[in-house]
């Protein structure tokens, strides 16, 4: 019975929103008073979020499988909970109740809102579902039905912007699946266990055939750049600062948070669980890898500081940090996972709030560029005292949180450097680039976010015009502060999560 | 957290009463309240790092990593350093109470520069390479809303300027220490170096490679060159008192942290005779040399005593890069000169800005008869300044000169002293001509023209004047009476050598 | 004999005695009957498949006594059997979920004429699924061809009338093709049945000789049979004709007619010229090339073009595709993964060209983008329908297109040389399915729902476009049995 428990954060949110959106359909928009709304969706994040959180501490690593069906022969749907997973969907869980309060406040006078609460609420359970996915075609239907849940999310404005970037996220993410499910395959024939399980340390035989060995390796990539389509690596980032065009709610949790760190869960399960370090350590694979995603760090981050508009820039940011996540996958080591891991979790609060501080100064001023924004820390000082909190977290300034992750980064880098080198590979020096491209970008970063700042906190010619802006209510203002709270938190106190963390890469990598 | 908490006082108290100046809103009303803060903060922190200094120790704040922890404790540069820093905070703080009435949101800047001294004290008080890189990014921060005070174009131009020059180099700086942190045994500054790994055999290139990554980068703060753009923009657009700080002591922090890192983790030994050492001398001999002569072009007193900084730490560092006992107790002993000359010209040129709004020296012709008592300190500081004896810093620029003809380090034993010969001259060119045309302005001048230019022209408060006569006795006496000071210096250098 | 083995025969009788039948009765009538047949066709295929099952063998039923070399051969096997059941489901929902419009489309007094082309149609589309001999095999291809003509035709509309001209002349090109080559057979093997006929083959393989006559057949039933089934290059008379025809008549022509020359190719692959000489005279290979381009122009094409109903029909040209590349793989892995993708692919395109109809009819029966634009909201189990269909094209899990492309993808792993092409036009090929269709998916979605709903369509479409979706649930979440089925049909199948 307690096996069952396993499938309900995913299937409930789920179900809710279906329901949401049937009786949406039938009774149309006046059957629910925002505040009714409001109160049925957070209620049901929050029930969700506490069974996650009880699964977590109760049944996390305990090996429980949960079969939801079969799709075909040997291929089973099932949820199952390991380490990994339980940072993903303990992250998840935290952030999504905050977003919804969020939500509220910023969607009130919008139209459309049970649509909008509907997928969103959706959008929570199937991101559970890729959290808990126990295998790799299980972790790929999810990962399909994140697109289609999450593409009227972006659609939701219906502008022409809207419609154009929802078009183009929909290629990018189809394509970047069409080509992960060629990895699958390959992952399903050449297995040792004969399905696509998730084991730490991979489940691939590759066999004595050199050339098998090279096709192996080369799907490997591919599958790469498939899954990493969603997590906006260069050049499959495109869609990204579009899907900016979507209200900050979504481009906050989606963009920043649920969608692309999804798309690095799923190139972490591909690398250490699926494919298995092992095979891949050293090899070409490897290099083009840790190149592609160096090359996105330095390009996300230079773009950002020429961008102009706030959101564009953070969205810019995102792809940049992103692939600091998968730069430390690309390490390929059991310090490379947990650099990862510790990146994905700090800088989903990082983002999210430097977000929604931008959500808010939009919801409350309507400005939208950078330059708009002279002297509006007075007008707004918890919010930008928050923002000033993420943006020097961002940029990886010692003691708050980024620059653990930061760290951790780099030292898997020289790790994996030094061991290239023991094992007498010749491109031994691209980790120790890599840590130099780290560097570059936290400089940029230091640019981008610091001018917004600098700006915000100097008026233009010593007058604050427009007194009427201010901070905006608790339900905006309290998700902020908690946030810039745990960054905090964990820059002075990181290392119970680093020992849980530290655990999931001593058996996976 | 165990061990002295005496430790942390000296840090918290400033920072705590820096925030509460910041926030509360009733600092802002009540002027004499905030006088009152301010000032007994600054004299309580004097006796509070006394006391910490007296009583030593080390002290664990956290964790930051299962192998890493924040930490502080107190050995002989962190006490030279301590000293030195709240002692002149406490001046300059004097001195400003008087200086910012003509400046606008007061509170902001007392918050600020009292936070800054928390700051900076903790940072002298690291024990570690990464407590050392944590205070140092802090410290950039916190020190931003200062150079930024005016809020006018230039100072935020300036202002970014600063934080994006200060935060290449740490992160330039921080490459190293990645590095060093899988290299060497341990983090925590040992006299002398601590032990390296095995990895850096035959990897000496790389080891070599990320010191001087860190040395360029820590160098930032301290103006050496190439990155020594922003010293010259950031010093001058800050208010008067600030660019004391900024040029006396911030960038002392930036020295500091070329000795923990020279001294105290990667070793002496290690770095003399190699590529290193040869481009160190290069580079600090040429900002000493470039420096100078852009100090004597200059025309604008605040730039040009800004310019004179980047010239003066860069003895210091030259001192340092000669890794023997003279160069070492050189290089020390004119961090202690350089902060209490530099500040007090800094606060002679605030001085006159105040009272008279002037900013170009070809205006001030004439001053001593209006202002003769901060003239005559501003004389004495720039004797100093230049190395005639018996002012200090003849006792610096001697040991540094015997340091650098000791050295064996090729040509630069040699050439260091003649720049430092050319230097000097050129420091002369350009602090003497003030001070002379100020007493003797030769034919032609007006008395009463000069009264009626001016704001009133008289002398200064003795808020403003007290500090300067402080600053410039010490100048003075420390180069009469350098006994005590130089034995000091030369027990630490017997320890890291 | 059980009355079950019977039922191949009998279904053909029925079908053309319905269509007989028809010419004396008015439209509605005609309607009844042609329904009732169909479903008691599809009952009836789905008890021979299940008594082969059961069996494990296929059977032959010889009609009437003339011996060979002539004679006439019935035979039935699991494989057969699904088909037909397939073929009938499709064609009962296409048929009755069409019918309004049918109504519309065609006048009164022609109406059991419409009826009468159905029978037909389904009449010789059994025949090429249970024939066991060429000629028979010949003359069904020709009735359906009249039927096909007949079903566009019907409307008498303008462009209905060209399109049917063109048709006429594409199919009797293949089936003129197809004649020389059955003729060249017949010559060198001196058999019209199937299995003599296989020996006869075996033997001159053996022997060596006719080397050249062998390729040339084997090349000009290919071409014959790949042009009636619109594989590229040889689709450019598929947009015309499946645009503009009726609603049943579009279901039925894209998803079922070419189909059943595919299946009749594989009979005659496997129980004529042998797997084993196919393959070896690099025909599959030919074919696997033209499958693959086929897989992408379809869908550039289909990228390109304005009207709606084109370009459904386009991206049957890429799906005819993904078949022949599926018999091009050469093995039975690839065999097995076409046969599945024929039924998905019956099943999703006549949901799509049903559900579109749903959405035309909310938009002023217009085709073009701009006229579709929130139509999703006007009809929302149209748009539903489309939607799914779509995804199902684009190969989402959980819907038929899937398991297709799951098939397709492990079954290319077995060739090592044809692996890499295949998988990697397989994703491209994703990819621009999803460029057209979900473009057109948005387009039914965008411009905010305040739309008031449409007039409703009629219960049947309605009902239509439900079963066809639930058709693909299943397929996608069911498709082990299916699959099963066709293994076992396939090896029994020689």
């Amino acid at each position: 019975m307690s096996r069952m428990l396993l499938a309900v954060p995913a299937l409930l949110p789920i179900l809710g929103g279906v329901v949401l959106l049937i009786m949406n359909h039938f009774k149309g928009n006046a059957v629910f008073r925002y505040r009714r709304l409001a109160l049925l969706v957070e209620g049901i994040t929050l029930v969700n979020s506490l069974v996650i959180g009880w699964l977590i501490v109760h049944k996390a690593g305990t090996g429980e499988q949960m079969v939801l069906f079969k799709l075909y022969g040997d291929l089973r749907v099932m949820f199952s909970l390991d380490g990994l997973g339980s940072v993903f969907a303990g992250l998840i869980a935290f952030l999504w109740p905050l977003a919804v309060l969020y939500s509220f406040e910023y969607m009130r006078n919008e139209e459309r809102q049970t649509v909008f609460f509907s997928y969103y609420l959706m959008t929570y359970g199937v991101t559970v579902g890729i959290a808990f996915a126990g295998n790799l075609v299980t972790l790929y239907l999810f990962y399909e039905l994140l697109t289609l849940v999450t593409f009227p999310l972006v659609l939701h404005p219906m502008t022409k912007a809207a419609v154009r970037a929802s078009r183009k996220y929909l290629y990018y993410a189809i394509g970047g699946a069409a080509f992960a499910f060629i990895g699958i395959i390959f992952v399903l024939n050449f297995s040792t266990t004969g399905n696509t399980q998730f084991i730490p340390g991979g489940i691939m035989d590759a066999g004595a055939d050199p050339a098998q060995r090279r096709t192996l390796l080369f799907v490997y990539v591919l599958a790469f750049f498939g899954f990493g389509v969603k997590a906006a690596l260069f050049p499959c980032h495109g869609w990204l600062p579009d899907a900016t065009a979507a209200p900050t709610p979504v481009t906050a949790l989606l963009h920043a948070v649920a969608v692309v760190k999804s798309g690095a869960f799923a190139v972490m399960r591909l690398t250490y669980y699926s494919f298995g370090t092992a095979l891949l350590r050293g090899s070409f694979a490897q290099y083009i890898v840790m190149g592609a995603a160096m090359a996105t760090v330095v390009y996300g981050s230079t773009m950002a500081v020429r961008e102009v508009h706030w959101k564009r820039r953070l969205a810019y940011s995102t792809i940049s940090n992103l692939s600091y996540i998968l730069l430390g996958t690309a390490m390929m080591s059991p310090l490379g996972l947990i650099a990862a891991l510790s990146h994905m979790v700090f800088h989903a609060f990082m983002k999210i709030c430097s977000f929604f501080c931008a959500g808010a100064v939009m919801h409350q001023s309507g400005k939208t560029y950078v330059h708009e924004l002279d002297g509006m820390a007075f007008k707004m000082p918890v919010t930008f005292a928050c923002l000033t909190i993420a943006s020097i977290s961002l940029a990886g300034i010692p003691p708050f949180a980024g620059f653990i992750s930061k760290w951790n980064i780099a030292q898997s880098a020289f790790d994996c450097g030094r061991f290239l080198n023991q094992a007498g590979k010749g491109g031994y020096w691209l980790p120790y680039a890599g840590a130099c491209v780290l560097l570059y970008s936290a400089l940029m970063t230091a640019v981008y976010m610091f001018t917004v700042l600098v700006r915000a906190y100097v008026p233009k010619q010593g007058t604050i015009t427009g007194a009427e802006v201010t901070d905006p209510n608790w339900m905006m203002l309290v998700p902020l502060v908690i946030f810039a709270g745990v960054i905090i938190c964990f820059g002075f106190h990181p290392v119970p999560l680093m020992k849980v963390l530290r655990a999931i890469g001593g058996k996976a990598g | 957290m165990d061990g002295n908490v005496l430790l942390l006082l000296p840090i918290l108290l400033p920072i705590v009463m820096g925030s509460l100046v910041l926030t509360a809103k009733g600092f802002r009303k009540n002027r004499k309240l905030l006088i009152a803060a301010v000032s007994g903060t600054l004299a309580v922190g004097v006796i509070l790092t006394w006391a910490a200094l007296m009583t030593g120790g080390r002290l664990t704040l956290w964790q930051m990593t299962e192998d890493i922890t924040v930490a502080l404790a107190v050995d002989g540069v962190s006490r030279l350093f301590a000293a030195l820093t709240s002692g002149v905070w406490l001046l300059v703080g004097i001195y400003s109470i008087s200086y910012m009435t003509h400046e606008r949101d007061e509170f902001r800047f007392f918050g600020f520069y009292l936070i800054v001294l928390g700051v900076l004290t903790a940072l002298d008080f690291s024990a570690n390479l990464v407590t050392f890189y944590v205070c140092y990014e802090m410290m950039t921060l916190t020190s931003l809303p200062l150079v930024l005070h005016e809020m006018t174009k230039e100072a935020v131009m300036a202002g970014l300027k600063y934080l994006f020059y200060s935060v290449a180099g740490a992160f330039l700086a921080l490459f190293g220490i990645f590095y060093l942190y899988g290299a060497a045994g341990s983090l925590t500054f040992t006299p002398g170096g601590v032990s390296m790994g095995l990895s850096i055999n035959g990897h000496e290139g790389l080891f070599l490679g990320a010191v001087c990554c860190m040395l360029v980068g820590f160098g930032t703060k301290a103006g050496m060159f190439p990155l020594h753009g922003w010293l010259p923009t950031a010093h001058p657009v800050a208010p008067a008192p600030a660019s004391a700080v900024l040029s006396g002591l911030i960038t002392k922090s930036g020295v500091l942290a070329v000795i923990r890192v020279a001294y105290y983790i990667v070793g002496p030994d290690r770095l003399r005779g190699t590529w290193v050492q040869d481009v160190w001398m290069f580079l600090t001999l040429l900002t000493v040399f470039m420096g100078s002569m852009l100090a004597y072009k200059e025309p604008v007193l605040k730039k040009r005593l800004a310019y004179s900084t980047v010239s003066q730490v860069s003895y210091i560092l030259f001192g340092l890069g000669l890794f023997n006992a003279a160069g070492f107790v050189g290089a020390l002993s004119h961090v202690v000169f350089h902060s209490l000359v530099k500040n007090g010209l800094f606060l002679a040129a605030g001085a006159i800005i105040f009272k008279t709004g002037w900013t170009r020296t070809r205006e001030m012709d004439g001053l001593g008869r209006v202002m003769p008592v901060m003239l005559g300190c501003y004389t004495l500081v720039s004797l100093a300044l230049i190395g005639i004896p018996p002012a200090s810093g003849f006792v610096s620029k001697w040991y540094l000169a015997t340091g650098a003809l000791a050295s064996g380090t090729g040509v630069w034993s040699w050439l260091g002293p003649i720049i430092l010969l050319i230097s000097a001259l050129l420091t002369a060119g350009y602090l003497l001509p003030l001070a002379i045309r100020g007493f003797f302005p030769g034919a032609g001048f007006d008395e009463g023209e000069i009264r009626s230019r001016g704001l009133g022209g008289q002398e200064p408060s003795w808020l403003m004047t007290v500090p300067m006569l402080v600053l410039t006795a010490g100048a003075i006496l420390f180069g009469c009476f350098p006994g005590q000071l130089i034995s000091m210096l030369e027990s630490i250098a017997a320890a890291v050598l | 004999m059980t009355l079950v083995q019977n039922f191949p025969f009998f279904s053909i009788i029925i079908a053309m005695f319905s269509g007989i039948l028809s010419l004396a009765l008015n439209g509605r009538r005609a309607r009844n009957v042609s329904l009732g047949a169909i479903s008691l066709v599809t009952v009836m295929s789905f008890a021979v498949c299940l008594y082969c099952m059961d069996a494990g063998a296929s059977y032959t039923y010889r009609m009437g006594h003339f011996p060979a070399p002539w004679g006439n051969e019935i035979r039935a096997g699991v494989l057969e059997g699904l088909t037909a059941t397939v073929f009938g489901v499709v064609m009962l929902l296409s048929v009755a979920g069409g019918m309004d419009h049918t109504y519309e489309d065609v006048e009164g007094t022609k109406l059991n004429l419409f009826f009468i082309m159905i029978d037909m149609m389904l009449s010789s589309l059994l025949a090429l699924i249970y024939t066991n001999d060429l000629f028979t095999a010949y003359v069904f291809v020709e009735i359906n061809t009249i039927a096909g003509c007949g079903l566009i035709m019907i409307r008498q509309k303008g462009r209905s009338l060209s399109a049917a001209i063109r048709y006429m002349i594409m199919s009797q090109l293949g089936s003129g093709l197809f004649l020389i080559g059955l003729s060249l057979l017949y010559d060198v093997t001196g058999h019209l049945l199937m299995s003599p006929a296989k020996e006869a083959v075996a033997l001159i393989e053996a022997a060596g000789i006719y080397g050249i006559p062998m390729l040339v057949i084997l090349a000009v039933i290919s071409v014959g049979l790949a042009i009636k089934s619109g594989l590229y290059p040889f689709h450019y008379w598929i947009p015309d004709t499946y645009g503009y025809a009726t609603p049943t008549a579009s279901a039925i022509l894209s998803g079922l007619v070419s189909k059943g020359y595919i299946f009749l190719l594989i009979k005659i692959f496997y129980r004529v010229l042998g797997r084993e000489n196919v393959i070896a005279s690099q025909i599959v290979n030919v074919l696997y090339l033209f499958g693959l381009a086929g897989m992408i122009m379809g869908s550039v094409h289909a990228i390109m073009e304005e009207d709606t109903r084109r370009m459904i029909a386009y991206s049957s040209v890429a799906q005819i595709g993904y078949i022949y590349m599926g018999i091009g793989l050469g093995t039975q892995a690839g065999m097995v993964a076409a046969v599945f993708h024929m039924f998905t692919h019956s099943a999703t395109k006549a949901l799509l060209f049903i559900s579109a109809v749903g959405l035309y009819e909310v938009s002023g029966d217009k085709k073009d983008y701009r006229s579709l634009r929130g139509a999703g909201y006007r009809n929302p189990l149209a748009g539903i329908g489309f939607a799914v269909g779509a995804l199902s094209m684009v190969g989402f899990p959980m819907l038929a297109g899937f398991i297709s492309k799951l098939l397709f993808a492990t079954s290319a792993l077995q060739s090592p040389h044809k692996m890499i092409p295949t998988l990697i036009v397989l994703a491209v090929s994703t990819i621009l399915n999803a460029i057209y269709f979900l473009r057109l998916v948005i387009t039914l979605y965008s411009g905010g729902g305040s739309e008031k709903k449409g007039k409703a369509s009629s219960w049947k479409l309605r009902a239509a476009i439900l079963c066809f979706i639930l058709l693909n649930l299943v397929l996608g979440l069911k498709s082990q049995p299916v699959v099963q089925a066709i293994w076992d049909g396939l090896a029994m199948f020689d």
